[in-house]
């Protein structure tokens, strides 16, 4: 049976046998989840997944006492601690399917020190598909910084004093929600809206959000678009966070029918931003990105990545000389682009989008982040099992030295996903 | 698939939705279960494809793309689930099958089982553009538009499976070492 042609015909027939008609108790199970879930009719960030459900108070707090018992263990010495993934503890939730024989993870935490010591989050894209910012323990394990807030929280970005971390959140269990920029603290403090003054058609969304390092104002991405609907546009905008007064740099504005705006960053001297302008095709998924720059004022507007390079998550050093970035963009690893699965590599680049040098190579790489002081960068890295199946799989948190040497894991976990790690500023 | 139903789901017409979803779930759970080879995780990859289906209808442009656009949304599904099957059976070792062939009928059996070993053994990307090459017959173009990868990605993928399979078929063709000692 193995000369081709023998082949293809057995194949053929043995790929026939099997089930015709899917089973009326997933059909059914699937239309009463629907029942109960809204559709996304504005998507602000393509990465976004259903919510459904909300878990019970008890359990959030079997959760945290699961994760604080096996962190005492793991502490104090004991034997190889085995904890197996309990429902997320996040209060919002989504596709549950009904019980089967398909396995659930288990984490199996490491830690590796930095060069410096402030708190790590990160955002931790659940089982239940909704992302939520967690805090790196001491022993590995992440722990919700925000259980309270419901929904999504995303893009956690500190100020450079580490007093602030803001961060946009949405809960799409609420149809009415939209999503809006928040800031709390380190310890997570009942978060304050920053999102003061955006009313549809004008401004839908904020996300992305970005501390000037004065501490002053803040570089977000601000979407236009009716309620209900999806998005007309998005553009980078700046708000005076003294004045709440908000500037949209109206060179950057970017219709929706083609492409968003993502990821919008101060340089360190506050004369320019850079952001990444996100191509997408008519189901919103990314075919391609590119990193831009802009004068604070909305003049001088350049590329400074190539097109069909997916450059993306662009990052500046804390001295303002080189610029961190990622070959395609983690958040839309599972959306593919035209090389999704390939060549997804960590670098930085000269302000000017010169001396390009590759940090990474072989394994999927993404999300980086200078670590505090800039000596560090921390990112996330896929298994090697998953580059082979092209499977979103289970990111790492990584660490290496800023010219890419000494490359170690700070994290491991054995469910999906934590990624976009970002360190506190010495406070 | 009728174009008004989809445009009416895609308004938040779930009645619509649900119609649609009683066209197309055999389909889409005869895909899942032969990527899967399994049918809880199939049962699952559907559930989850068609809710994010639902979720994600409205920003669906291309209304006659309805059923390519859903079985991308089966297909990234199955991976997903495929990762947690792998995770789950990672120290499973996958125990041969002994036993004479012959040509009274065991034979088909016995090739049966091997392909079912040797296409378990092949990645979830290779499995899916096999299935929906030879199970739905889709041209390996409309593959690639279906699953957004270029035209000679999908063309390779199908190359390696069929290598994966043949190369596996021929390793357990190989005669066995009989049991005992080797000298």
């Amino acid at each position: 049976m193995t000369d081709d042609r023998s082949l293809e015909r057995a194949a053929r027939s043995w790929i026939e046998i099997g089930p015709t008609e899917a089973p009326e108790r997933a059909v059914e199970a699937a239309l009463h989840l629907i029942q109960t879930t809204p559709q996304v009719r504005a998507l602000r960030i393509p990465w976004k997944f259903p919510n459904a459900f909300t878990p019970t108070r008890i359990a959030t707090v079997a959760v945290i006492g699961a994760l604080t018992i096996g962190g005492a263990v793991f502490i104090v010495g004991g034997p190889p601690v085995s904890v197996g993934v309990p429902p997320s503890p996040d209060p919002s939730h989504a596709v549950q399917p009904t019980p089967s024989a398909s396995a659930r993870s288990t984490p199996s935490p490491t830690i590796s020190p930095l060069n410096s010591t402030g708190l790590i989050v990160f955002e931790h894209f659940t089982p239940r598909l909704v992302t939520r910012i967690e805090q790196l323990l001491p022993t590995g394990f992440g722990q919700e910084l925000l259980p309270d807030v419901p929904g999504n929280q995303q893009t956690p970005s500190w100020s450079s004093d580490g007093a602030r971390l803001a961060f946009a959140q949405f809960d799409p269990g609420d149809p009415a929600s939209r999503q809006q920029i928040f800031e709390t603290d380190a310890t997570g403090s009942e978060p304050r809206p920053v999102t003061t003054d955006c009313r549809p058609p004008a401004c839908l969304d904020e996300s992305g959000p970005a501390y000037s390092v004065d501490g002053r104002q803040m570089v977000f991405v601000r979407w236009a678009g009716p309620l209900g609907g999806p998005p007309t546009s998005s553009v980078v905008a700046i708000r005076d966070l003294t004045t709440g007064a908000v500037t949209e740099l109206e060179s950057t504005g970017t219709p929706y029918a083609e492409a968003f705006i993502d990821h919008p960053r101060w340089s360190p001297d506050a004369t320019h931003i850079s952001f990444t302008r996100v191509l997408i095709d008519a189901d919103a998924a990314s075919t391609d990105s590119r990193i831009w720059l802009v004068n604070a004022d909305g003049n001088g507007l350049r590329a400074l990545t190539e097109p069909g390079f997916e450059a993306g998550d662009a990052e500046w050093s804390p001295d303002g000389t080189r610029i961190l970035f990622a070959r395609e963009i983690v958040h839309h690893w599972s959306g593919g682009g035209k090389g999704a699965g390939e060549n997804e590599w960590i670098y930085t680049m000269a302000p000017d989008g010169t001396a390009s040098t590759r940090l990474t190579s072989g394994r999927r790489t993404g999300a980086p982040s200078w670590t505090a002081g800039g000596s560090q960068i921390l990112y996330s890295v896929l298994d090697a099992s998953s580059i082979a199946s092209g499977d979103i799989a289970t990111p790492d948190i990584y660490v290496m030295e800023a010219d890419g040497s000494n490359q170690r894991k700070v994290a491991t976990y054995g469910d999906c996903c934590r990624w976009y790690p970002v360190q506190q500023p010495a406070p | 698939v009728d174009r008004d139903l989809v445009e009416q789901a895609r308004r938040g017409d779930r009645d619509a939705f649900a119609v649609l979803v009683h066209q197309v779930s055999d389909s889409l759970y005869a895909v899942a279960q032969r990527i899967l080879r399994d049918p809880a995780l199939a049962e699952d990859a559907l559930q989850n494809a068609l809710v994010l289906a639902w979720r994600r209808l409205p920003h669906l442009r291309e209304i006659d793309r309805f059923e390519a656009w859903i079985h991308r949304i089966l297909v990234h599904a199955c991976y997903d689930e495929s990762q947690r099957a792998r995770q789950w059976t990672a120290n499973v070792r996958v125990l041969p099958i002994d036993g004479p062939t012959s040509s009274d009928g065991t034979s088909v059996i016995a090739d049966r089982d091997e392909l079912e070993r040797a296409f378990g053994r092949l990645p979830v990307d290779q499995r899916a553009v096999f299935v929906l090459h030879h199970y739905l017959g889709l041209p390996l173009v409309e593959i690639a538009e279906m699953l957004e990868i270029p035209a000679g990605t999908a063309r390779s993928r199908l190359h390696y499976a069929t290598r994966g399979l043949r190369d596996a078929l021929l390793a357990e063709a190989e005669p066995a070492v009989p049991g005992g000692r080797l000298a």
